[in-house]
């Protein structure tokens, strides 16, 4: 079967810069939007100066628009923001998030890996599922979500610096709340020093759940086998078999290496 | 993905390289087109000259630590190390849906040692749709074999005859543009049975944090593509044209159809587009387009008119 990847030229219906590195976009998309599945990302060309196109993980999905929370990191992603016209993106790309089976879903973001949970939130929240979102931020400014809607009533936040909510990082406030959480399945998406430490307790704790990992690629479609990562029997593609794998089949030595 | 009906062409685009003859000269190089249906959602792929297929070697291959890539103003660096599915999978698993596009799928392999060549061409010649063989003996992201077998003239002859040896089906041998002279290579090359040369594979390169001092790629050097190398690997198709008589596929940093008219200019019969299609997917389509209307334009009948016309005044 032929998956569903679709080359378009998206609309930027808004750009809102909500913290120093860190922007909100909206785009119209004409039929990714009817594809995508929660933790799928898509590749944006940056530009004429850029040999390469740049992942991200769709914020969310309304209606026929694509929300993207994109983060600044480099000169690429700094044109990006600024890019006049359509941008001309890819997607969507790669393997979403399971659905849940028995349990409660818990979803852990930290920073701009929140993003794709946003969209896995709303997907739960349509479905009727019991689920709970521990959200990790540097401070109350870079929480990308409107708190005041309904589906984020199990929110907890945890900044940095105590700015909102708790005070620490999301993994020791999810550690607070573990007990409470009946039959917990874990949905995580962040830096990989967060999950480092959130794939210990897990451990520690005998709980499942899968992670959405990042890597520097290429191409997005399976090719060029830049943005492989060691698994239990060898190499998996973060493209096209992730970006989400279950966290325990993601190899020790994954964890090992910096970053 | 409905299939386009061929129409006929106001030019002869076809293309032959030994006894393979394709609808045009545009390929897609190997490692930036997997194994040929992954880009079947974005472009289409019957459209092409051929498509070559990432380098298959006899065992499965992990390929190299991470990073593997870096982007580079004008281009990539790659250290991929040949990761592959091996043989035995790509026949069972991947060459019959590379050869729905019906289009030639031209097999890319690599040995770490010279008989591995033959033994991968006798394994592979009696599958059905393995149109021709493309040899990678420039790979520069491995230990054994590689770069090590592409500078080595005599290396390339031995292989070659071997394959030769192996299979009537035509032999392209992909060969590295890091030597001082291709010339020895690409005669060599020719004389023990090549069908055809594929001009060239990436540039060694490398890049370093200068703050941690580390090297960019944990391999070190790696495979340079993209535009930046394009003026290196056309004058390696200058030299290579002047030293054989066997049909050169011009590859390194083709951008754009005039890209690819250059290398035919220089010598070339037919063109690979690599590491463009990542931002591209349909570069290689643009790439046939636009080489039809500049022949159209130039009121020129005939792809083969155009190869090595270079017009020097001295």
């Amino acid at each position: 079967m032929t998956k569903q990847i679709f080359q378009e030229k998206a609309e930027v219906l808004e750009r809102r810069q909500i913290a120093p590195a860190l922007y909100q976009f909206r785009l119209n998309s004409e039929r990714i939007h009817q594809y995508a599945q929660p933790g799928q990302f898509v590749e944006i060309d940056a530009g004429d100066k850029f040999f390469l196109r740049r992942p991200f993980s769709i914020q969310n999905v309304r209606w026929t628009e694509l929300e993207l929370l994109i983060k600044t990191v480099g000169e690429g992603t700094e044109t990006l923001v600024n890019l006049p016209g359509k941008w001309d993106i890819i997607g969507p790309l790669g393997n979403g998030f399971s659905a849940p089976e028995e349990c409660t879903p818990v979803l852990v973001g930290g920073g701009v890996g929140a993003a794709p949970l946003k969209f896995f939130a709303g997907r739960l929240y349509n479905d009727g599922r019991d689920f709970r979102f521990f959200l990790g931020a540097r401070n109350n400014k870079e929480i990308p979500f409107d708190k005041k809607e309904a589906l984020y009533k199990e929110l907890t936040i945890a900044t940095d610096e105590g700015s909102e909510g708790f005070r620490g990082t999301v993994v020791e406030a999810l550690e607070k709340h573990l007990n409470f959480i009946p039959q917990p399945y874990i949905y995580a998406c962040g830096p990989k020093a967060m999950l480092r430490v959130l794939r210990e307790l897990m451990i520690r704790e005998g709980i499942k759940g899968e992670f959405s990992l990042e890597n520097r690629m290429a191409c997005g479609m399976g090719v060029c086998q830049g943005c492989a990562v060691p698994v239990k029997d060898g190499f998996k593609l973060v493209c096209k078999d992730g970006p989400v794998f279950p966290f325990d089949y993601i190899d020790d030595s994954y964890w090992r290496q910096n970053g | 993905m409905g299939e386009k009906t061929v129409q006929k062409n106001p030019v002869d685009m076809t293309v032959k390289i030994g006894g393979l003859t394709l609808q045009n000269p545009v390929m897609t190089a190997s490692g930036t087109f997997g194994y040929g249906g992954e880009y079947a959602p974005l472009m289409e792929i019957s459209r092409l000259g051929a498509m070559v297929t990432k380098t298959i070697t006899l065992e499965p291959r992990l390929g190299n630590p991470q990073p593997r890539i870096w982007e580079l103003p004008y281009g990539m660096l790659n250290s991929i190390g040949l990761a592959n599915i091996g043989v035995e999978n790509f026949i069972g698993r991947a060459l019959p849906q590379s050869v729905k596009f019906g289009i030639p799928v031209i097999v890319n392999i690599a040995g770490k040692d010279e008989g591995d060549y033959g033994e991968l061409i006798r394994i592979l010649d009696g599958e059905e749709g393995v149109a021709a063989y493309e040899l990678n003996v420039s790979c520069p992201n491995v230990k054994k074999g590689g770069l090590l077998f592409g500078a080595d003239s005599e290396a390339v002859g031995r292989i070659t005859a071997d394959c030769r040896k192996a299979t009537d089906k035509p032999i392209i041998v992909k060969l590295t543009p890091n030597v001082a002279d291709i010339a020895p290579i690409a005669k060599s090359a020719e004389a023990a049975g090549a069908d055809g040369l594929t001009v060239a594979n990436t540039v060694l390169g490398m890049a370093v944090d200068i703050e941690t001092r580390k090297p960019r790629i944990p391999f070190v050097t790696a495979g340079y593509s993209g535009p930046g190398i394009k003026p290196v690997n056309l004058a390696k198709v200058y030299q290579a044209r002047q030293a054989v008589k066997i049909p050169i596929i011009g590859c390194g940093g083709i951008m754009n159809w005039p890209d690819a008219v250059e290398y035919i200019i220089t010598g070339a019969a037919a063109v690979q587009v690599g590491s463009a299609t990542y931002k591209n997917p349909r570069i290689a389509i643009e790439v046939i387009e636009g080489i039809e209307r500049y022949l159209i334009g130039k009121g020129v009948d005939s792809i083969g008119v155009l190869t090595a016309s270079l017009y020097i005044v001295h």
